[in-house]
């Protein structure tokens, strides 16, 4: 479990121009849990993701994470359940081949050779690269590079997998299946999944989702829960899913929309519905 | 093609490359492409990653080992012998998709200073350049010229490398992947910027990037690569209209037109070249007899 109690950071603590990127934040991740965290950049976000790795300490409150609290003199400890994915593949990966690449991090662990064996060849099989193991990294595209990034995280068997924006640089349609993968994954490993995104889109896919804006969080719940404040997105800088969007618009217009609508799909069943209410009401 | 009474400010003919030719590790990135680009034409080269998007803006300002006749510029071939590629390099601005690969300064003011410098303009055109090219990105002169550069987010060092392209007042402006890792807001404004900055100095634009979406509203024409080929060429609207075959593609679609594909099972005679929300909505509402 991951636990916030009361955590702010601030950049230059101390002086004039001190920076407060996170203002006493409260927050609770079950074991297995996956979550969406959005917001604009300078809304904290990644300052979080920083303090969960032990990157950066909090200057007031606590995190602990499975009980053991975020401190210095603990950071292996809490490296060892967390691992982080970040933006640009290129700034993570050490090795020239893809296997090596993915042992790289359960080797440095000091683990015997035939579970490090096995820890490689099950998280390219987790992440669809067990065709190409033997591959050079520089061959790949990036979306198969982030995918290398992730299996290394994941060879670590962390008891939460944090990606920090890993797919802001990919088109849409490999994005989204990388983080389908991912989804996946969790519901076999019972591994919590944080995932920090500007991507509506990939959001609406998992199970929370937390919105931020200047180190507070502002909205927080299920994906149809928070997309429904379309007004309350635009005003901390966000974009809200078109079909959210234009269902709340259609409404407005009185269109009579039932259910709650995160993607087209939800949007076309909710406009057949509304055509045979109209349809019948007319006539 | 399009009228041909001015000669195109860039063209390329029957253009290949093959990287590391001659090697074991050959890997042919073009497989001969033809375009032409014409003056104040605001164009987005756009295709999945791989598809030679690069390879071709490296063309553009001679960064490859080219060989002649396949590259013009102005109508003079850049690969013939004698030719001033310096000069050319003053004439086509690029802007990389990572910022920090061409930010060399420490300070933002003597980043954006750099070019001008290094192609001797006096001092005080310099001053003068540095401080038009940072108000016109939103990044006030007197209050942005002495900041650090590492200590700004990734939009504002992305804004720091576009003026120091735009103080060097090239007529042909090259945006890499302009709008990777920015977020919605950011996205906007850099939005708004371009369509401005576009106009004001009628400034040739080249969009390069796998997301039709930010491209679609900042040009008027797409030329579609994949595997190193010309696919599509035509009026962004025309080649948008072709949703379901570039749904194909690893690219983003503007999210209309994803949204338009899938009411399509709805109204079958809903057009699918639509490019804002609006559009859309007002679409919708025609169909369901909602005035």
């Amino acid at each position: 479990m991951i636990e916030l109690e009361g955590v702010s950071f601030s950049y230059r603590m101390g002086e004039a121009d001190a920076v407060h990127a996170l203002r006493g934040l409260n927050l609770r991740i079950e074991p297995g849990q996956s979550v969406a965290i959005i917001g604009h950049n300078g809304s904290g976000k990644s300052t979080l993701v920083k303090l969960l790795t032990a990157v950066l300490y909090a200057t007031e409150g606590e995190i602990r994470i499975d009980g053991i609290p975020v401190r210095e003199e603990n950071q292996w400890e809490v490296r060892r359940r967390v691992s982080v994915v970040f933006q640009d593949a290129d700034d993570q990966l050490v090795m020239n081949r893809v296997e090596d690449d993915v042992a790289f991090g359960p080797e440095n662990l000091g683990l015997p050779r035939e579970e490090i064996a096995e820890r490689v060849k099950s998280s390219l099989e987790a992440l669809g690269l067990e065709e190409i193991g033997e591959r050079l990294i520089e061959d790949l595209s990036s979306g198969q590079k982030q995918r290398v990034a992730i299996a290394g995280a994941l060879a670590m068997r962390p008891q939460f997998l944090v990606l920090d924006e890993p797919t802001s640089l990919l088109p849409v349609p490999v994005a989204l299946r990388l983080i389908s993968t991912v989804r996946d994954l969790k519901r076999s490993e019972g591994m919590g999944v944080l995932h920090v995104t500007h991507s509506m889109s990939e959001a609406v896919l998992f199970d929370r989702v937390v919105v931020m804006d200047a180190g507070h969080i502002v909205l927080d719940g299920a994906p149809a829960e928070v997309f429904r404040h379309v007004e309350k997105l635009r005003e901390v800088g966000l974009d809200v899913p078109l079909a959210a969007s234009l269902a709340s618009r259609l409404r407005a217009r009185g269109v009579p929309l039932n259910g709650d609508v995160l993607n087209e799909t939800d949007l076309r069943n909710a406009l057949s519905a509304a055509m045979e209410h109209l349809a019948e009401s007319s006539g | 093609m399009r009228s041909g009474e001015e000669a195109p400010i860039l063209e390329l003919r029957n253009f290949r490359y093959t990287y590391l030719e001659g090697t074991p590790r050959a890997s042919e990135a073009i497989r001969g492409i033809s375009f032409r680009i014409r003056r104040g034409e605001r164009v987005g080269i756009v295709g999945p990653t791989q598809s030679g998007k690069s390879t071709v803006v490296d063309s553009f300002s001679h960064l490859l080992r080219l060989k002649p006749g396949q590259v013009y510029y102005d109508g003079q071939d850049v690969a013939a012998p004698g030719y001033d590629r310096r000069k050319l390099r003053r004439e086509v601005g690029i802007v990389f998709q990572q910022p920090d690969s061409q930010i060399i300064e420490d300070v933002v003011g003597a980043d954006v200073a750099f070019g001008p410098t290094v192609a001797g303009l006096p001092a005080e055109e310099t001053r003068r350049r540095v401080e038009e090219s940072l108000n016109a990105l939103g990044l006030p002169y007197p209050e942005y010229r002495l900041r650090y550069v590492h200590a700004l987010s990734g939009g504002q060092r992305r804004r720091v490398a576009i003026a120091g392209v735009l103080a060097m007042h090239t007529p042909v402006l090259v945006l890499d992947e302009p709008m990777a890792g920015l977020d919605p807001r950011g996205r906007r404004e850099l939005l708004e910027l371009l369509i401005r900055l576009q106009k004001d100095r009628d400034l040739t634009l080249i969009v390069c990037s796998a997301s039709l979406s930010d491209a679609s509203l900042l040009c008027d024409r797409f030329v579609v690569l994949d595997e190193g080929r010309v696919v599509m060429d035509g009026p962004v609207r025309e080649v948008l209209r072709e949703a379901d075959w570039l749904a194909r593609l690893d690219i983003t679609l503007p999210e209309p037109v994803i949204g338009a594909r899938e009411f399509k099972k709805l109204f079958p005679d809903l057009p699918a070249e639509i490019l804002t929300e609006d559009e859309l909505e007002a679409e919708l509402l025609k169909r369901l007899g909602v005035a």
